[in-house]
């Protein structure tokens, strides 16, 4: 059955469709490129496909000429580095109790009602903010990372992960004379690496990816992350809203409402974050628990 | 009997959680711990002499807040907080101004809207009209009503009826001024006809004095490969989908006919009414209508907004199109570059009869600068503007003050986005440099006695003039030459100011309170009605369904409202 001929279609043709539709989610990205590299004029013109037309690298320098870029850079890393750390320890210390049994955990069922509200039910926008100005976390970074340090969807998904692991280990583990904390240090997280890859992942990409948290706390564009300062770039500097005598003004802002600096903003501030996946890669492997159990 | 307990217990505990966040985020207004207290500038004497521009001694100092452009740059060392203009605040004026927060583009509103549900606004402020007539009514705002005409610069004064102080009348809230207004000019959003001029050569065609004349070379520009690429891929016209908008707009178009997409016309009765339910309008889309069928107007207009029909125009594909004076700062640049054998020329609009064709201005009312109720001096903020004034658009300013003040020729880093309240005489300022400029060139005046940002922009076309007019070798040269030179879209705005061709919509003040609810409804409605009349999926006749519908949709208590707020801002007083 392995070898035979309606299989060896079927690979051909999975093999085929799938990097046919890897293409196309590549070809905006390669567009972008290409349009970063291009001359204003004719990016405006619409004349610029998949290779760059006017070769030039004018919006990187300009971009990188902005010390505000690595101001933002930096915010966004402190961020994103702060808010995985914080949100990782609190999400395990909230899922771990949680997947416990009632028998174990007397007020699970309260905790999980606790948890459940925040999922459903949030303060909107103005409550969110007088909450986080009162504090007077206004323009500080843990405005950006106190607020959503506990994500019930990644909860979620640890506590299933950890309902998965089977209930033996922490018995002989329990019988060794391990406490609950030894417990879930020594024997749950070793073996939750795939499912910690992947709560890493989705932090790191929603820190890095959040601009209106930005926008809102940050009282000051230089305290701005990288996306918010993404965002003020892209979305603001419209033509339209400039007036001919503004831009007669001051013509260099010509150059910069053009859609190759826009797409060179963009590619700047995405680049990073696309090359974590290729490290994370590693933890998602399978059937680390084969033959921990037997009988 | 343990099980029952601990599910009250959880009732309980619920019910506490629930009532703890209701309390949170209700209490949130009302626990603001009392704003800092002033600093106790009572003690400022206020001098005898006491002007437009005198100095505190000693020096005040006041929070405020900044809306951006967004691509603000300093010189090494300043930021917004110190830099030329706060320096110049607290130098010459005695006045500390400490922004609290400042932010580009949409959010703007979004905090503006976070500071006012917080109560904590700071004393100097810059805020969206809706903002600014709320505050003002909740007695939010100090009354400038007694200060303005003792502390407002002669400068500012003039600036502020560059319009015939029309935008500076909608600031009055139940006769007492609260804010001083951003302008905006009007005469800028005047519809033009732009023109590939090399085309017309190559095909010899005269340019347009009619409507017909406009559809002869739309016809010739589809049909008569006017790029010579021997493809036929140049469309007549360009139309966009959005009735008002820049480039591609329909304004220009309805104009022939005497009716307009989306203006409000105050006929001699002194009655406004709304132009898109003309009855000029039908015949200008049965007009459009016919174009289409002969497949002058891209198949795909109904799909592509402003920026779409630029990339069309910058790709050479459209050589005829309704747009404003800033083309040459966009698209039309753009097909210049691309293709330095382009030539564009700006042409007054066309009428379909004998009636001269009045092209639409407006103006959105976005901002207006005011000043929190318990400040002690609310004039400051006067004085602030007055400078700003005093600087850039005092016609005895000087070029150093300008470099200094204004855009620095050197790093280009435009220090005038750095003031607070800064306004321009909109209105005037290109058609008093047009003026200048254009008398320099035919030498009746002196280079030295024009404004000096007009100084500028003359040496620029001057520049440009004497090497050949090189569009190729200087675009920026052609840009200006086509925005203010002899033979730019300035030269049109004043022919129909010369001759009394501009029709100022009679209303743009904030949404009236029927606009608000139904005006969204109402716009989609006439968008949805006009495309299918023009692509032909709908007869013409619908026109009158349309006029029906909206008249009982909500237009007939919008005409009202407007009328209203038209004669309770400028009749009563």
């Amino acid at each position: 059955m392995e070898n035979s001929a309606s299989r060896k279609a079927f690979v051909v043709f999975n093999a085929l469709l799938l990097s046919f539709m890897a293409f196309i989610c590549l070809l905006p990205i390669l567009n972008l490129i290409a349009v970063s590299f291009s001359s204003r004029s004719v990016v405006e013109a619409n004349q610029v496909g998949l290779w760059p037309k006017g070769f030039n690298t004018s919006s990187f320098q300009y971009i990188f000429a902005n010390p505000q870029f690595f101001k933002s850079l930096w915010i966004t890393v402190e961020r994103t580095f702060l808010g995985w750390a914080m949100e990782l320890v609190l999400t395990i210390l909230v899922a771990y109790p949680l997947s416990k049994s009632k028998r174990v955990f007397r007020l699970r069922g309260f905790y999980v009602w606790f948890f459940m509200v925040t999922m459903v039910f949030n303060g909107g926008l103005i409550p969110t903010y007088l909450v986080v100005n009162e504090l007077h976390l206004v323009n500080s970074v843990w405005a950006l990372i106190l607020p959503e340090a506990v994500a019930m969807f990644n909860v979620l998904l640890m506590l299933n992960f950890f309902r998965t692991i089977p209930g033996e280990l922490e018995e002989a583990a329990l019988i060794d004379g391990a406490g609950w904390l030894v417990t879930m240090v020594r024997v749950y997280l070793p073996l939750s690496l795939p499912s910690l890859a992947t709560i890493t992942l989705f932090i790191l990409v929603r820190h890095w990816n959040s601009w209106f948290d930005g926008l809102i706390f940050m009282n000051m564009p230089d305290r701005y992350p990288l996306m918010t300062f993404l965002q003020t770039m892209v979305l603001n500097l419209d033509l339209s809203q400039l007036s001919s005598t503004a831009l007669a003004n001051n013509p260099q802002l010509l150059e910069i409402t053009g859609r190759s600096l826009r797409s060179a903003m963009i590619l700047a501030c995405t680049l990073p974050i696309l090359l974590v996946y290729p490290f994370l890669q590693r933890f998602f492997v399978k059937g680390m628990l084969l033959g921990s159990v037997k009988g | 009997m343990k099980k029952r307990k601990t599910r009250a217990l959880r009732g309980s505990l619920i019910a506490m959680l629930v009532l703890t966040m209701a309390a949170m985020s209700a209490c949130g207004g009302a626990t603001k711990s009392g704003q800092p207290e002033q600093p106790d500038t009572g003690a400022v004497s206020t001098p005898a002499n006491d002007g437009p521009l005198v100095k505190y001694e000693p020096a005040i100092e006041l929070s405020a807040m900044k809306n951006l452009y967004g691509d603000e740059r300093y010189l090494p060392g300043d930021d917004l907080n110190n830099n030329v203009w706060t320096r110049a605040y607290e130098n010459e004026l005695g006045i500390k101004i400490n922004y609290q927060w400042a932010v580009a583009g949409e959010g703007f509103q979004q905090k503006v809207t976070m500071a006012v549900a917080s109560d904590d606004l700071p004393e100097l402020m810059t805020l969206p009209a809706k903002d600014y007539f709320t505050l003002a009514k909740a007695g939010k705002l100090a009354d400038l009503t007694p200060y303005f005409d003792k502390y407002a610069s002669d400068t500012l004064k003039a600036t502020l009826n560059a319009d015939g102080g029309n935008q500076m009348k909608t600031a009055y809230v139940d006769g007492k001024l609260y804010g001083i207004p951003q302008t905006g000019g009007f005469d800028a959003t005047a519809d033009m006809i732009w023109i590939r001029q090399d085309w017309l050569e190559k095909l010899n065609l005269p340019v347009p004095k009619t409507l017909d004349d406009v559809v002869k070379i739309a016809k010739a520009f589809r049909n008569e490969d006017p790029d010579g690429n021997g493809i036929k891929d140049t469309f007549g016209i360009g139309f966009q989908k959005d009735l008002v908008s820049s480039t591609g707009s329909f304004e220009g178009f309805f104009a022939a006919y005497h009716a307009y997409g989306k203006a409000w016309i105050r006929g001699e009765d002194g009655v406004i009414s709304y132009g898109a339910i003309k009855p000029g309008m039908k015949e200008a889309l049965a007009k459009l209508r016919e174009l289409f069928a002969e497949d002058l107007i891209d198949v795909e207009f109904g799909v592509k907004d402003w920026k779409k029909v630029g990339e069309d125009i910058a790709a050479g594909k459209v050589g005829l199109f309704y747009g404003r004076e800033g083309l040459p700062w966009m698209s039309a640049k753009d097909a210049i570059v691309n293709n330095p054998q382009a030539d564009w020329i700006c042409v007054p609009i066309v009428s379909a009869d004998g009636q001269p064709a009045k092209p639409v201005t407006t103006v959105t009312m976005e901002r207006y600068f005011a000043v929190r109720a318990d400040v002690k001096h609310p004039e400051a903020l006067l004085k602030i503007i007055n400078l700003f004034q005093d600087k850039i658009n005092n016609p005895k300013t000087t070029m150093e003050t300008l470099n200094t003040f204004g855009v620095d020729p050197k790093s280009g880093i435009n220090f005038a986005a750095y003031a607070f309240g800064g306004l321009d005489p909109s209105e005037d300022k290109p058609n008093k440099y047009f003026k200048q400029i254009n008398d320099v060139l035919q030498g009746k005046e002196k280079v030295e006695n024009i404004h000096p940002e007009a100084i500028r922009y003359y040496n620029t076309i001057k520049n440009y003039m004497d090497n050949g007019m090189d569009k190729g070798a200087d675009p920026l040269g052609w840009n200006y030459y086509k925005f203010l030179g002899p033979d730019s879209s300035w030269k049109v705005i004043g022919y129909y100011r010369d001759n009394q061709l501009l029709e100022r919509s009679a209303w743009f003040g904030l949404p009236t309170a029927t606009m608000g609810q139904k005006g969204a409804t109402l716009d989609k409605l006439q968008e949805e009605t006009f495309i299918k009349i023009i692509t032909g999926s709908a007869p013409v006749s619908d026109f009158d369904a349309f006029v029906e519908n909206w008249k009982k949709l909500g237009g007939d208590q919008i005409t009202k409202e407007v009328n209203e707020w038209y004669n309770a801002t400028f009749e009563a007083k």
